[in-house]
């Protein structure tokens, strides 16, 4: 056995035996969680065209799902305030590991790999302090939790990675507890802020929104370090100020649009393949507003009900709604595919 | 002429829309009035053996507590009436802190330690019993309560109400936009003694946890749940007209046969009858009730509302 065991060591090792990639499971562009019609929940892989590549069970309604950025492995959170995540085998949706939040943490719902797929970090809600925090996981070794990081905020949601390697966090500013479920705690005092993190937790720039009843909650990094920021509104939605912003480290927060027109509330947000435009959805209102950045900023609006999830492709844009739709936006919105699924929350870009 | 004036007049006002106005009329502005006046009668007492005024201001505000949006969001003014729940204990802390001081200035106090749920502790807990000062902050706190009440009523009197009733304006684009406004808030305060009011207490299975009920020190957990429900039941009823009201009454009166049979039960009035499996298996019942009402909400008088709760929509993360 002693023999066995050495030699398939030697053969992992010199890599005799090759490492799946995202090519095993068909190359999908895209990943989404999705409710299915009999009420159970599925993690589905996305072609640019709208077709599913492949699809694997989640044990419950998730939030957003992380991709591994070389192995065909995605991390599915739970809902907030969920205390698990599992990593799924996207060929076959066997579980290969199962993340426990430490006691008195919950998971946030948001995580992000580095750019090696050897570290993966999570947002995380040290709930008796009322604190957000960042927690650090090692891929390589079954993802056994090695460090954690203060996210310099309250109510980390989102977080993405940046080119150079750092992190940046929307602290949505909002304090809850589990024991309390999702009520919000410290509306009349929360002060959201967008952070940048080295990852030895160092913050490298904080900025925030004009309003403090802004949270900041969903993250698109371009690739030259621009920051798209979807804001939800926690006031009356008729007070509603700009929900949509962009950022770049070290400079001011340039605000855009009317967040009346999205019922004060942002789903999700994601920058253009061609990296001009950016582009937010609100389900709520049924609305995808796309900015304009590189021209004057103005502002196009598609109406489609309860869409959510969007992300960049090479000529624009794809979003996705809660009647299994996929639409694509390039100059004008165009229908791509249906599916009998209503897609969950984000679409999960695969690097 | 006068006549004619009125003719001539008329149709530059569009009628608003009755359950609008039914809803404002008969539901919304008396029982913010009935606020108004059981704080005032909290803040005349001339002594601070107050818990039957209390009592009736608590009952007062969980009335009228789903009605989160306008006037009670403005300046904070829900909140400083009532700041619950309360998972890591700040409203202790926040009224400790104030029985430290002279006469502090309750509006500039931390919401915590205002309110009803704060008046409750100084009125109910042994531990704030003895303290000195409790009269004076129970007083101060009945003050401010009334002004927040007086604030919001103010409001809905002279502007708010206005907005829902002729709409067309920047916060209520056409009546439609009203009637949701009113059908959120009722599912909100159904969603809210769900998972609040009985899904506190009743914790896990293997862990109740009878300290989490709202107001439990002055025994009225299981009576908020039968005030808000029979609020939130006017209020369907109103916006349901003559085609859903016979159902939607149907269903608040089998939540409410729940609430009669825990609330002969020892136990049962502060919901610490959670702790038994026999009494976690009726406040379970109560709680599948409550959620049914609300599926039965959803599915019809949303969509008579034009309100498609859609999958994304409602999962606000």
């Amino acid at each position: 056995m002693e023999t066995r065991r050495g030699f398939l060591a030697g053969v992992l090792a010199s890599g005799l035996v090759p490492m799946p990639t995202w090519a095993d499971v068909g190359d999908p562009t895209f990943l989404s969680a999705a409710r299915t019609p009999d009420g159970g929940y599925i993690l589905a892989g996305l072609d640019a065209r709208g077709s599913i590549r492949f699809r694997i069970p989640l044990p419950a309604r998730g939030h957003a799902a992380a991709a591994h950025p070389q192995r065909p492995e995605a991390v599915a959170f739970a809902r907030r305030p969920g205390t698990f995540a599992v990593v799924l085998d996207c060929r076959n949706g066997d579980v290969l590991a199962r993340l426990d939040s430490p006691q008195g943490r919950h998971f946030y719902g948001h995580g992000t790999y580095d750019q090696t797929g050897e570290v993966l970090f999570t947002t995380e809600n040290d709930f008796e302090a009322g604190r957000g925090c960042i927690g650090v996981w090692d891929a390589r070794r079954g993802y056994r939790r090695i460090a954690e990081l203060p996210s310099q905020g309250v109510g980390p949601h989102d977080l993405r990675l940046m080119p150079d390697g750092t992190l940046v966090v929307a602290n949505g500013g909002i304090d809850t507890h589990p024991a309390s479920g999702r009520e919000k705690l410290n509306i009349p005092d929360m002060r959201p802020n967008l952070s940048y993190l080295d990852v030895d937790g160092q913050v490298l720039d904080q900025v925030e929104p004009s309003a403090h009843l802004a949270s900041v909650r969903h993250l698109s990094v371009r690739n030259d370090g621009l920051v798209g920021i979807g804001m939800q509104w926690q006031g009356e939605v008729a007070a509603a100020p700009a929900l949509v912003a962009t950022h770049r480290r070290g400079e001011v927060l340039r605000e855009m649009g009317d967040g009346r027109r999205l019922d004060g509330y942002v789903g999700s947000v994601a920058f253009s393949g061609d990296s001009g435009r950016l582009a937010v959805t609100s389900p709520r209102a049924g609305v995808v507003q796309v900015f304009d950045l590189d021209g004057d900023g103005t502002e196009h609006c598609f109406e489609d009900k309860d869409v959510c999830g969007v992300a960049g492709t090479t000529r624009g844009l794809i979003c996705t709604n809660g009647q299994g739709g996929l639409f694509s936006i390039a100059n004008a919105a165009a229908h791509l595919a249906r599916h009998d699924l209503a897609w969950d929350n984000h679409l999960v870009s695969l690097a | 002429m006068k006549l004619a004036l009125a003719l001539i007049l008329a149709p530059a006002f569009a009628a608003a829309d009755p359950r609008v106005e039914a809803a404002l009329d008969d539901d919304i502005l008396p029982g913010f009035a009935a606020l108004t006046q059981a704080t005032q009668a909290l803040a005349d007492a001339q002594t601070c053996d107050v818990a039957d005024a209390w009592n009736t201001a608590a009952a007062a505000w969980v009335a009228v507590s789903h009605l989160r949006f306008g006037p009670s969001e403005a300046d904070n003014r829900a909140f400083a009436l009532a700041f619950w729940p309360d998972p890591r204990g700040a409203t202790p802390s926040a009224l400790t802190a104030l029985l430290g001081e002279d006469a502090p200035p309750i509006a500039d106090a931390s919401i915590a330690g205002r309110g009803f749920y704060a008046m409750e502790f100084l009125l109910f807990d042994p531990a704030f019993a003895g303290e000195a000062g409790r009269c004076d902050l129970i007083a101060g706190l009945a003050d401010d309560a009334n002004a927040s009440a007086q604030a919001i009523e103010n409001e809905w009197q002279n502007h708010y109400g206005d907005l829902m009733r002729e709409t067309g304006n920047g916060t209520y684009r056409d009546d439609t936009e009203a009637l949701q406004e009113l059908y959120k808030s009722l599912t909100t305060g159904l969603d809210f003694t769900t998972a609040m009011r009985l899904g506190r207490p009743l914790g896990t299975f293997d862990r109740p946890r009878a300290t989490r009920a709202e107001m439990r020190r002055s025994g009225r957990s299981l009576a908020n749940v039968s005030v808000s429900l029979a609020s939130l039941q006017s209020l369907a009823v109103i916006l349901g007209g003559d085609s859903l009201s016979a159902d939607i009454q149907a269903r608040f009166k089998v939540a409410d046969d729940q609430i009669e049979a825990i609330a002969n039960l020892d136990g049962g009035p502060d919901l610490s009858i959670v702790s038994t499996p026999a009494g976690r298996i009726k406040v379970e019942a109560l709680q599948q009730r409550i959620a049914e009402i609300r599926v039965f909400l959803a599915e019809t008088l949303g969509p008579d509302l034009g309100v498609i709760e859609g999958f994304n929509a409602m999962d606000g993360d």
